[in-house]
This record gives structure tokens, sequence and C-alpha cells, in this order.
């Protein structure tokens, strides 16, 4: 026995035991202590490691052009990404989608080659080239293994300087865009946000009208309009490039300079971009999509431009709504009441402004209560998060830049990105400072964004399901459209 | 890191690591990668759909969905809670052989995240209540209706396994299941799929990233090294099916255009012929030079062609599908298709071909390893399909060696124009619209 508990037990004892003689002590006996399960007590994690992400070498090529490139050894491969600023901004009114025919046919023929013999080179070298779009830019992607650079390069520059734009192509590539967008039209996502961003913006907003096009607008492209566009697009004035992968600068850059080093600078487009809309109180927008057993949900919010100063805090408040599982919007719609498959809360954002964003699919049968939860779970954000989730959306912000570094493909995008919107080379390691710098308090202002009379609600469900709940369940302003 | 050994082809990429054996049979491989600041955490459990009893089509899946509903120790949503808390994330997945589980993070979340999956191998099934189990399959349609029934084309997948599968087949029905099969999942179906199949000896765990070796082989081996081993129920070994149970099967759908699918038997994963079909499909409908895109939709008769090679482990699918341009019909398309394969069964592929296709195949093994996640589970996948997780030598390899008369071969051998299966997807008929006042 412990001697403490000994003195402690012949204290407490009756009287007539303190004088008691004490039995010769018994021999020690081996018992096993008591097994210890491991598992009783889940471990905490220490503190994090802190990370600083690497910083890109920076160079210009003769024309001005900025070229970013972060060297990476460790596979034999490349990403290299040609960006302009100017995307589907530049679609003429009642032409909507030149700029995604446009980038489509850049890569169906150029320099040399018709467009079989130009997707035939790119294939057999083991190289992609991508092309992306949006309203305030443009880009194409050349990735392959580095000992295909230097073809690589040919390839990419004949797309850009020289591409053949062929009417053929043309007609080709507006058929499978048309074709293509009829299909995404079956789907109640997409047909609600598209809805969404047009209702929210103004159909002829650059940020409202569907970069990708509409059926009527891509009917209209012809060849003439994709040269105009690629003309007035693809100029070095604000083309910026960015590479990652298995090469040096020194390797690099010589060859960028004897593809792109001449390519004319040409003058700048000054495309202004008219405010945002104010909304106030609006109805409850809904598209018909009879017999769907899904209602698609987005909701549109006043945002923030890229670059914004409440950028971070807005950003980790929205996570902590519903940006992981644990967020406030998942743990109650999917979790809690099994409403959905998932839902989530972000940010969408433009060089001119921007919205914070609800999506999701609800259960048909449910979208009236589903939408009274959403909308309390709006209310209750607009009072700010706690530490806890602070803590936990600087957690997931971090991870998120970790991964995006993961790939060769997703480092040049993230300096693509960080070129377009004119931020510095550390942009990443400044953004992850600001995420670790955010205090509880810094939440709570950005949250009022969250304001449900300046929101435009879009659901698309079947009609004869889901109207009667919803006017039963008080949602009686309700406006029937049909998807731009 | 990745490793490569360059030669005068190509690179040969290979994953680092060091395996062993727990005495309760947990397979351990732990793989080291100090590039970023991340670790991973990937447990393979060697139970799929194809496991499932009669009448509980869907519940390996419906399963993997409780397993993040919490123990005594860690209730509640503690698992994501925890993980979420500290920067980390998890996700899982579900298919025929096999279901996995990984976790996401900074390395300071490892021994947390090792504790939190032996916590749950150890005891999920008994902290199971009802609610737990109504709320998942709630969960669980709701992800059928979204990735199936509301898709377009979604629930071709679904038919496919009886298209192609005989009854009591372990691939007769789809990993998803049935509404009526997780309707009838209970409570006593979860604890016994627990007990029978979410055992160390069933399950290997592969450990990435920037950690250190020894500090997680103390970790894996107080956190799993008391959990029993179990013996593992009988498992189906079907004979080899090479016919196709229905010739034809028609859809209706809220789309556009129809779609034509044909589906074939095919060589089982990693198996003798796979990567020649994977090869095969790749010529067919893989980028805007293969064949059948120019013959379909650079010809303007289709706007989108599809081929894939699926392989598993009792065997695997091939399969073709065309969705036409206005104005053209599926037996156009039906006949361009069966011409194509014809002439592939005839004559192999051109070199030049060949290169496209072994340059392709490579820069995308390059590309799909990136990702500390995506070398994880290539890990697992090889040590549970070819006992080696060293496989991805051999692995590059089969794709390097196959030759141009070999995807002739498995042309002539699997996909002969009478072997396929049919399943055609029609535009739902409009229904007049409701005019309101």
């Amino acid at each position: 026995m412990n001697p403490l508990l000994l003195a402690l037990a012949l204290l407490l004892a009756p009287a007539h035991a303190r004088s008691m003689k004490l039995p010769p002590k018994p021999p020690p006996v081996e018992v096993a202590p008591p097994p210890v399960d491991p598992l009783a007590t889940m471990p905490t994690p220490g503190p994090a490691v802190p990370f600083v992400p690497p910083v890109p070498e920076t160079a210009a090529l003769q024309n001005g052009v900025p070229v970013w490139i972060a060297p990476s050894p460790a596979l034999p491969i490349f990403t290299l990404i040609v960006s302009t600023p100017r995307g589907s901004q530049l679609d003429a009114k009642g032409k909507e989608g030149t700029a995604a025919l446009a980038i489509d046919v850049m890569r169906r023929g150029a320099g040399t080659r018709d467009g079989a013999a130009f997707a035939a080179e790119v294939e057999r070298r083991g190289l992609s080239i991508d092309g992306g779009v949006g309203p305030g830019g443009a880009s194409l992607a050349l990735s392959g293994p580095t000992s295909q650079l230097n073809a690589g390069l040919d390839l990419l520059a004949d797309c850009v300087l020289r591409p053949r734009l062929d009417g053929k192509e043309v007609k080709l590539a507006r058929e499978l865009l048309l074709a293509g967008l009829q299909q995404d039209l079956s789907e109640p996502s997409f047909v609600a946000a598209r809805t969404a961003a047009s209702l929210y913006w103004g159909p002829t907003h650059p940020y409202g009208r569907p970069a990708g096009g509409t059926e009527a607008g891509l009917g209209r492209v012809g060849a003439v309009d994709i040269r105009k566009w690629h003309a007035a697009a693809w100029k070095a004035t604000g083309a910026s490039i960015a590479v990652a992968g298995a090469v040096t600068r020194e390797q690099v850059l010589p060859l960028l300079e004897a593809r792109f080093g001449s390519w004319a600078r040409g003058k700048d487009i000054d495309i202004p971009v008219p405010a945002a809309p104010v909304h106030a109180t609006e109805p409850v927008y809904v598209v018909d999509a009879p017999d769907s057993a899904q209602t698609g949900f987005f909701v549109a919010f006043p945002g923030l431009a890229r670059g914004a100063a409440a950028e971070a805090p807005t950003r980790l408040g929205t996570i902590a709504l519903g940006g992981t599982f644990t967020s406030r919007l998942n743990a109650l719609l999917r979790e809690e009441k099994g409403y959905t498959y998932g839902v989530r809360a972000e940010m969408d954002q433009e060089r001119a402004g921007g919205t914070l964003v609800v999506r999701t699919r609800i259960r048909a049968d449910v979208t009236a209560e589903a939408l009274t939860e959403l909308n309390g779970q709006l209310d209750k954000i607009r009072a700010g998060i706690d530490a806890a989730e602070l803590a936990k959306a600087q957690g997931a912000a971090r991870q998120d830049v970790v991964e995006a570094l993961e790939s060769q493909a997703g480092v040049a995008g993230t300096l693509a990105d960080a070129l377009a919107f004119g931020r510095a080379p550390d942009a990443v390691a400044m953004e992850l400072a600001r995420y670790a710098g955010v205090v509880v308090e810094d939440v709570t202002a950005p949250m009022a964004l969250w304001d449900r009379t300046h929101a435009v609600y879009v659901l698309v469900g079947d009609r004869k399901l889901i109207e009667p709940k919803l006017r039963e369940q008080g949602f009686t302003e309700l406006s029937f459209v049909v998807p731009p | 890191m990745l490793a490569l050994v360059l030669t005068a082809a190509a690179a040969e990429p290979s994953l680092p690591f060091v395996r062993y054996e727990l005495p309760n049979g947990l397979q351990v491989i732990l793989m080291e990668d100090h590039h970023l600041p991340q670790v991973v955490v990937d447990t393979w459990y060697r139970v799929g759909s194809k496991d499932e009893a009669p009448g509980r089509s869907g519940f390996a899946h419906l399963f993997e969905h409780l397993m993040f509903m919490g123990t005594d120790r860690l209730p509640g949503s503690g698992f994501d809670r925890v993980m979420e808390a500290h920067g980390g994330f998890n996700n899982a997945w579900t298919m025929e052989d096999a279901t996995n589980y990984y976790d996401v993070g900074p390395p300071n979340l490892l021994e947390t995240f090792l504790w939190m999956e032996a916590d749950r191998m150890q005891a999920l099934g008994q902290a199971m209540t009802q609610d737990k189990l109504d709320l998942q399959r709630d969960v669980v349609r709701n992800e059928r209706r979204q990735s199936n029934e509301d898709r377009p084309y979604g629930m071709v997948e679904i038919e496919l396994c009886t298209a192609l599968f005989p009854d009591g087949h372990p691939y007769a029905h789809s990993v998803i299941g049935s509404h009526e099969d997780l309707q009838a999942a209970s409570v006593d179906d979860v604890k016994g799929f627990f007990a029978n199949w979410y055992v160390p000896n069933n399950a290997s765990l592969v450990v990435a990233g920037d950690f250190n070796p020894d500090e997680a082989k103390r970790w894996v081996e107080a956190y799993f090294g008391g959990l029993p081993r179990r013996e593992l129920p009988a498992r189906l070994e079907p004979a080899p099916v090479l016919a196709a149970q229905k010739a034809s099967v028609t859809l209706t759908d809220q789309v556009d255009a129809p779609q034509l699918n044909l589906f074939w038997h095919s060589p089982a994963k990693y198996q003798a012929g796979d990567a020649e079909m994977q090869l095969v499909a790749d010529l067919l409908g893989s980028g805007e030079n293969a064949r059948l895109y120019r013959r379909l939709v650079d010809a303007g008769l289709a706007q989108e062609v599809d081929v894939f090679q699926y392989g598993l482990h009792h065997g695997g699918i091939f399969g073709v599908t065309v969705i036409p341009m206005e104005g053209v019909t599926l037996a156009q398309l039906d006949v361009i298709v069966l011409e194509e394969l014809a002439r592939l069964a005839n004559a192999p592929p051109t070199a030049a071909e060949m290169e496209g296709l072994r340059n392709q195949h490579a820069i995308a093994t390059f590309r799909d390893l990136e990702p500390l996640q995506n070398r994880a589970e290539a890990l697992n996948r090889y040590w549970a399909y070819t006992g080696s997780p060293a496989w991805l030598g051999k692995d590059v390899a089969r794709f390097a060696d196959a030759s141009a008369p070999s995807l002739s071969a498995v042309v002539a051998q699997w996909l002969p124009a009478d072997k396929a299966s049919r399943i055609v997807v029609n535009p739902q008929p409009p229904v007049a619209a409701e005019v309101k006042p």
C-alpha cells in the first residue's frame, strides 16, 4: 500500500486499532496492472507547423508580357498558361458565347496544321492544350512532358498568334457547344446558377450573361465574329504567362521570348463594368422542372470584387456557413434533416464585383421546409461566428492552398490567377498570412452581406409538387421564369 | 516524393514505401514525402457492393456513410468536427470491390487521424442506432436522386448491372442500390456488416506525406495493435461471365437527345488484356484525334462519344456511349461504332497512333500521381488487387509494352458485335404544359 494511504488509514481508523500491532508484511504479489486501453483518450493535435508557400521567379518578355516561373523538378512534366484579361465581356450583344466558341476554335487548327493534323500532333507528343474563358479573361493551358516543351510551345504559339479559325471548324464547334448546352439545361443546378446570375446582375450585364453562351447567341456567331474577338482579345497588352514544372528560368525564357517576345502589344480596351443592381425583397423565382426528384437551389447575395479589403474575413465566415462537412448549413440540412446530399456557400468573385452564393439540391418534397431552414441559418450567420468556427475555417483555407500546390497544373493556375488579378508574386503567402490574422470580430461585419432582403432566390424544381408547400409555408411571392 | 528513373523512352515512376503487417493482419504501408506540410491516412477495406447480402443492395455504400456517425468515445459528428477544427478533412467512396476512407491534413493531425480510424474500426458497430441509420439512409437516397435519377442518362449505370450480369452475380446490382433495399436495411444489418468486414485483417492502411516513420509506426502499433483479428465470411466466387444477359434495354429520361450505350464483358482489373482494353478505349474515344471522335463528332453525326474500360476483381466492363446530333438515328451510330471495332479487330493501330496512346497514358499516370492522396490510394489499390503495393512499375510497363497487334486481339476476343448489350435512352415525350389562369 502506498505509505501515505497507510498513514491516512491509521489516522482514520477506530482508536482501538491505533495501537494494534501490524501484521507482518505479506510477500509482494505480482499483480498485472489493469489493461490500459490505448484508445481511451483521443490524442490532441500539437501546434500546426508554419507554412510559407514558395514564391515564383519573375521575368518579362521584350514586349512586357510578365512571366512567372515555379520550377519543380519532381516530375518530368510541366504546365504553362497564357492568359489575356479580355473574355466574354467582349461578346457583342445578341452574340453571347462568342468568346467560348472562339477559345475552342483556336485549338482546332493553327499555323500550318488543320484541325485534324493539329489534334494528331498534340496527342502524339503526349501534350494537351485546354482553353478557358470567363467574363474578365481567357486562357490557354499547355501541359505535357518536359521533353516536349519546345514542340509544345510551337503549337501553343500557333493557337494564340496564328489560329486558323476556319469556317468549317467554327460550324462544328458551335454545333457541339449548342448540343452541350442542351444537355446542361437538363441539370437543375446548372439552370439554377444560370438563371440566378441573369436575375441578379441583369441579362445584359457582363456577369449576368452566360460566358458559355446562349442558344440564340451562339446561333448568330460566325467565323467573322470569332476572328474579331480573337483580334481584340489576344494582344500582348495585359497578357501574362505562368509556368510550373520541371523547367528552369534559363530554359523556358528564351523559348518564350522566341515565340511571344514580338507579340504586338496592341491597344488596350477599357471595358467598363456596370455596378451591380441593388435588390430589395424580390419574389422567389421558380423554374419549372417537371418530375424532378430534387429542387436545385441557387441564392445570390451582394458580394465582393477580387482583392476587396474584407476578402479574408468574408471567405472565412462563408466557409463557416457552408464550406465544410460540419459547416452550419451541412450540419443542419444534410446531417440533421437529411434534406440534401450536400450544400455549399461560397464566394463568386470577379474583377469589378462579386456575389456570395448558396447552392444545393434538395429533396423535392421538402423544398419549402429546406428554404425555411436555410433562411434561419442565413439570419443567424449575420451575427458572426465563434472562435471554434473561425479556427476551422482558417484550417480549411490553409488546406485549400496546400492542395492547390500539389500539382503543377494547380501551381500554374494559382500563378495565372494572381497575375490576372494584379497580385504580387507572394500573393499566396500573403493570403495565408491574412487568413491567419483574422480574429472573430473581423468576421462579424462582412457577414451582414448575407442579407436576405438583398438576395435573389432561384429554385428549379417540379412546380406542381413544390408550389403548394411553398405557399403553405409563407412563400407567397413566387415568380415563375424560364432560364436564359 | 514520387521518385523517377529517367529512361531514354520515358520516365518511369516509382512510389517508395515501407510495408509491414501487424499480428492482427492489418497491412501497413508508409510512404514519406516532405514536399508539402501535409499527411494522408488512407484506409482500404476489402468490402464493396459485391459483398452485399441479397435484398440489401446499396448497403456497403450506406455503411460507408455510417462510419462518420460517431462512436462512444467520439460521438456525433466528432470525427468531422475534430478533423476540421485542425485544418483537416476526410471523405470516402465505395465501389463494387472496396470501400476507401481518407483523411487529409497538416502533419500535426497524424496521430489524431490514426486514433480516429482505429477507434471507428474497433467501436463503430456498438454505437449504431436507428436514428443514425435513418438519417444516413435519407442522405444516401438523396445521393441516388442527385447522381442517378435527376442526372441526365444517370439510370444507365444502374440498368447496366442487370444487362450484363446474371441474377446472383456480385456485380448484378448497382453500388448505390435500390430505394427498396436501402429502406429495408436494419440496425442489426449494420452491426453484422461491421462485425464481418470491418476488421484489421480485411484492411490496409497507408500513411503518406510529411511524417516521421518511427513515430507513425509507434502510433499504428498503439492504436491498431490491440484490435482483434476475426475470420472473414466466405466470399462469392462467381464463374466468369462472358455473355451479356440482356441484348437490349430501353429507358426514357428527361433529356433532349437520345443516347446509345453498348456494353461488353471485358478483362478484370490488372489482368491480361486490361491494359490493352484501356488503350483501345483511348484510341477510340479519348481526345479529338480519337477514331470514333473523328468518325462521329468531327463528321457532325454525334455531339459526344465516350469509351471506357472499367476493370473489376471478377471481370471488367467495356462501354461505348454516343449521343447523336439532331436528325441522326441511333441505328446510324450503332453501325459506325461496330464498323470501327471490326476495323480495329482486323488491322492493328498505326505506329503514330501507338506512340500517341503510350505518351498520353504516361502523362496521365504522372498527373494522377501528383496529389498525395492519389498516391496513397494507389498503394492501397495495388495491394488490394495485386498483392503488392510496388506494382506501379508493372502498371506502367504493361501499357508501354502493349503492342499494336495485341490491341486488335483483345477487340477480336472481347468485343464481337453479337456479345454486346445495348441500352438506349429515349427522351421522354413532352407532356402538355399546364396553363394557369
